[in-house]
């Protein structure tokens, strides 16, 4: 598949229309105190390279609507350069922002002068992943994942005041950045509706639909019966009869294919939930640590039976360690899968086999009088344990964060 | 139009003598009186009561834009007896208008202030705490003065809201007026600005005392006494330089004045003020016609590198009952506030637009509660 761009062959109607656009745009917000007049833009220059977009995932393909999620790299020439009036006199803007009760009150030292000012961006470099949806009858629009800008030059009639000229790198490169993730879409989906629609072989900039905002329903994972843990995606039933493959599930480098591993998120955050649904992945085997297994089967004193029920339940996010028994039945180390299964009540089984299990649980529990020393041993070398595993699961907590931050936001956009 | 509050701060300021006429932040004061008037929007009610001559409340209700209204409470170490029901104060302190250069008069020594008793020192010094709370948007304005010594003054203003950064900021000034010359300290939290102004008023000091001149050789044979010419006016010089810590921006400022005595017939003041910074060049002018109690004033800004100008034109005309625009009846009495009929300002300017205040007089009880106003800009 592939684009073709026309990119220089930008008509006037569309510059005026884009400048129109983006000066409303820039002025929309609060604009800081130090501009006294709106900001126009005075020259567009849509340059000559156009931006090269590498398709990372196709999501929906059809006669008259595409869907995708692209790698977009800008490194061209396109400039802008953008006029207004900044108040000179750092005095005045003092004067005007503060309030007019504690105000100092300044006589002509605090008088107005409005310089005006020429802003030019140029050698803007963009690198970002962007969703680019596009439908013939809606329109076009697209979206930025991430933040895309790299840099930017920002020249102005300051320049040669460096202290100036700095602090407008920064505020310009800071409106950028949001201008990119709130602005553009909007943007580009009005440019686009001034036109009509034109086939897909055509450059996807130049064909304006009109588009509602994004939304997440035709793209979905393999099993679309196990929805209700991907509870952070918002998965519907797909409108479309095809069933999208996403790219990165059958990527070989990458171990474990996005849909998995969100299921193995969601499987481990509901450790930390009250939520009674537990997810099961179908098709995995289910292994756990024999230790912890048995130290849980230890664990469990004879007052604290009826919160047998309560074991099954996730585990409390911070542990408490006020009193060492208390700190024994609140394991920090959620529950294996094993361990689970086994402790979850299950009303379909026999009660029987479930009250010999326990009597089996307490035949294994060793008879402590509390605050012997022998207690006291056996609580601190539990405590040490517990200290030891809920080290253990903060950092494997870590890894699995790091994982899935560095493939959850392709997963993530997988399923918007 | 002053409101009670500022009425009071100005009652105070009497009883206690002292002046702020001869301060640096007030040497365009009768310009900015006269021109910078400030429209009020919407309709405004106030409420005011002093159960006490040293504390005071105040109510008002808005209603346009939106609904708003404020409770002020003012109270004062120096009981106020100047102040008097509605019908009784006298139009001309409520109305800001041309203000006359006040007489510079010595101020007491500091151990003149002293009070012993027991051999205890038993006298306190005059303060005033004002507080006012703004209903709808939790805003509450503070202020503190304090007459530290006969010729120091102090005064804390603060705004405390949630909405502003760090919660709010504080003020405080310091002023040091010994009637010849004087000098503010400034220091505020927003921004961290440091202020210093300074005025210096040329002619007699008032601290010492006046010698009558000995005859000269030269008189004594023309027989006519040599007294000093009497001032018709003074001259009044002054500076302001201001750092603001946090934002690294600085500014000043230097002013001219030129004021004549009210003992004119048509006492007219003159200010020229001028930021070598920003180029900016601002001066008055200001007339005032005692025979008809009315005022007008012009004012031309001009900045000395973006060539940009202003011209603003002002007066305040007072209307009397029987037609006439003289302060004295046919009889050749004075005319008093019952006589007014109302009171017109207006001004007119570039940036100002055109702004027209009327305030009828119907009755004397409604002067501070009722006005209306139309102004196009």
């Amino acid at each position: 598949m592939a684009f073709k761009f026309s990119w220089p062959q930008f008509s006037a109607g569309f510059y005026e229309k884009a400048e129109d656009l983006l000066s409303t745009a820039l002025n929309k917000g609060s604009k800081p105190a130090i501009l006294v007049d709106k900001i126009s833009v005075k020259e567009l220059d849509m340059g000559t390279q156009p931006p090269e977009l590498e398709i990372l995932e196709i999501g929906d393909i059809a006669e008259d609507r595409f869907r995708g999620i692209f790698k977009l790299n800008y490194n061209g020439d396109a400039s802008i350069v953008l006029q207004t009036k900044v108040q000179a006199n750092p005095l005045n803007t003092h004067s005007r922002t503060s309030q007019p009760f504690s105000r100092v009150k300044m006589g002509a030292a605090s008088s107005p002068l409005t310089v005006p000012m020429f802003l030019r961006l140029s050698d803007l470099k963009l690198s970002g992943i962007v969703i680019l949806v596009f439908s013939k009858q809606k329109g076009l629009t697209i979206v930025f994942r991430n933040d895309p800008l790299e840099s930017v030059r920002v020249s102005s009639t300051f320049d040669s005041i460096p202290a100036i000229a700095r602090f407008l790198q920064a505020e310009i490169e800071k409106q950028l950045r949001s201008l990119f993730q709130e602005e553009l879409p909007g943007i580009i989906h009005k440019l686009s509706l001034s036109w009509t629609s034109v086939p897909k072989a055509a450059s996807p900039p130049l064909q304006p639909v009109k588009l509602p905002p994004i939304d997440v329903d035709s793209l979905h994972l393999d099993d679309s019966e196990d929805d209700f843990m991907l509870s952070p995606v918002a998965v519907q039933p797909a409108g479309s009869s095809t069933k999208p493959i996403s790219l990165a599930e059958i990527d070989p480098e990458r171990g474990l294919s996005d849909a998995n591993l969100l299921r193995l998120r969601a499987l481990a955050s509901s450790q930390a939930t009250l939520s009674v649904f537990t997810p099961a992945i179908r098709g995995a085997v289910y292994r756990s640590t024999a230790f912890a297994s048995r130290k849980s089967t230890q664990a469990q004193p004879v007052h604290h039976h009826h919160h047998t029920l309560s074991i099954s339940l996730p585990p409390l996010a911070r542990p408490r360690f006020e009193e060492p028994s208390r700190a024994l039945i609140l394991r920090d180390a959620p529950p294996t899968p094993v361990a689970q299964t086994m402790l979850r009540p299950q009303l379909s089984r026999n009660p029987t086999s479930f009250t010999r299990k326990r009597k089996e649980q307490e035949k294994k529990r060793k008879v402590v009088k509390l605050g012997s020393r022998l207690a006291r041993e056996e609580s601190h070398r539990n405590l040490a344990q517990i200290q030891i595993d809920e080290e253990k699961r903060r950092f494997k907590e870590e890894l699995d964060r790091i994982n899935m931050e560095r493939w959850g936001t392709q997963a993530l956009a997988a399923d918007a | 139009m002053y409101g009670f509050m500022d009425y009071l701060l100005r009652s105070f300021n009497k009883e206690t003598g002292w002046s702020d006429q001869n301060l640096y932040s007030n040497l365009t004061g009768t310009s900015r009186a006269l021109l910078d008037f400030v429209h009020p929007l919407g309709l405004h009610f106030h409420i005011s009561s002093y159960p006490s001559q040293s504390f005071m409340s105040s109510y008002t209700l808005s209603t346009l834009p939106v609904l708003d209204g404020s409770m002020a409470y003012l109270c004062t170490t120096r009981p106020l007896s100047s102040i008097t029901h509605t019908k009784h104060v006298p139009l001309h302190e409520m109305i800001e208008g041309y203000r006359e250069p006040p007489e510079l008069k010595k101020h007491p020594e500091p151990w003149e202030w002293e009070v012993w008793q027991n051999g205890k020192r038993v006298d306190k010094k005059d303060s005033l705490l004002y507080g006012r709370m703004y209903i709808p948007s939790s805003t509450l304005e503070a202020m503190y003065t304090r007459r530290i010594a006969p010729t120091k003054q102090l005064i804390l203003a603060c705004v405390s809201d949630t909405k502003l950064p760090n919660g709010g900021t504080i003020t405080a000034e310091i002023q040091h007026d010994v009637g010849k010359w004087s000098t503010e300290y400034v220091y505020s939290t927003e921004g961290g600005m440091l202020g210093l102004r300074g005025l210096w008023n040329f002619g007699p000091d008032p601290r010492k005392p006046r010698t009558p001149p000995s005859p000269s050789l030269y008189s004594s044979h023309t027989g006519v006494h040599d007294t000093p010419p009497i001032p018709s006016g003074r001259l009044s010089a002054g500076a302001e330089i201001y750092y603001g810590a946090l934002t690294k921006s600085a500014g000043m400022s230097l002013g001219l004045r030129y004021a004549s005595f009210a003992s004119n017939q048509t006492p007219r003041t003159m200010t020229l003020t001028w930021n070598p910074l920003m180029g900016s060049v601002s001066t008055t002018y200001a007339v005032k016609n005692a025979l008809t109690n009315s005022a007008f004033c012009s004012r031309f800004d001009f900045n000395m590198f973006s060539y940009e100008s202003n011209l603003a034109l002002g007066c305040e005309i007072w209307q009397w009952r029987d037609g006439s625009l003289s302060t004295s009846t046919a009889s050749g009495m004075e005319k008093k506030d019952e006589d007014v009929k109302g009171v017109f300002k207006a001004q007119i300017g570039n940036s100002l637009g055109i702004g027209l205040h009327t305030l009828p007089y119907t009755n004397p009880t409604f002067i501070p509660l009722y006005r209306t106003q139309s102004s196009l800009t």
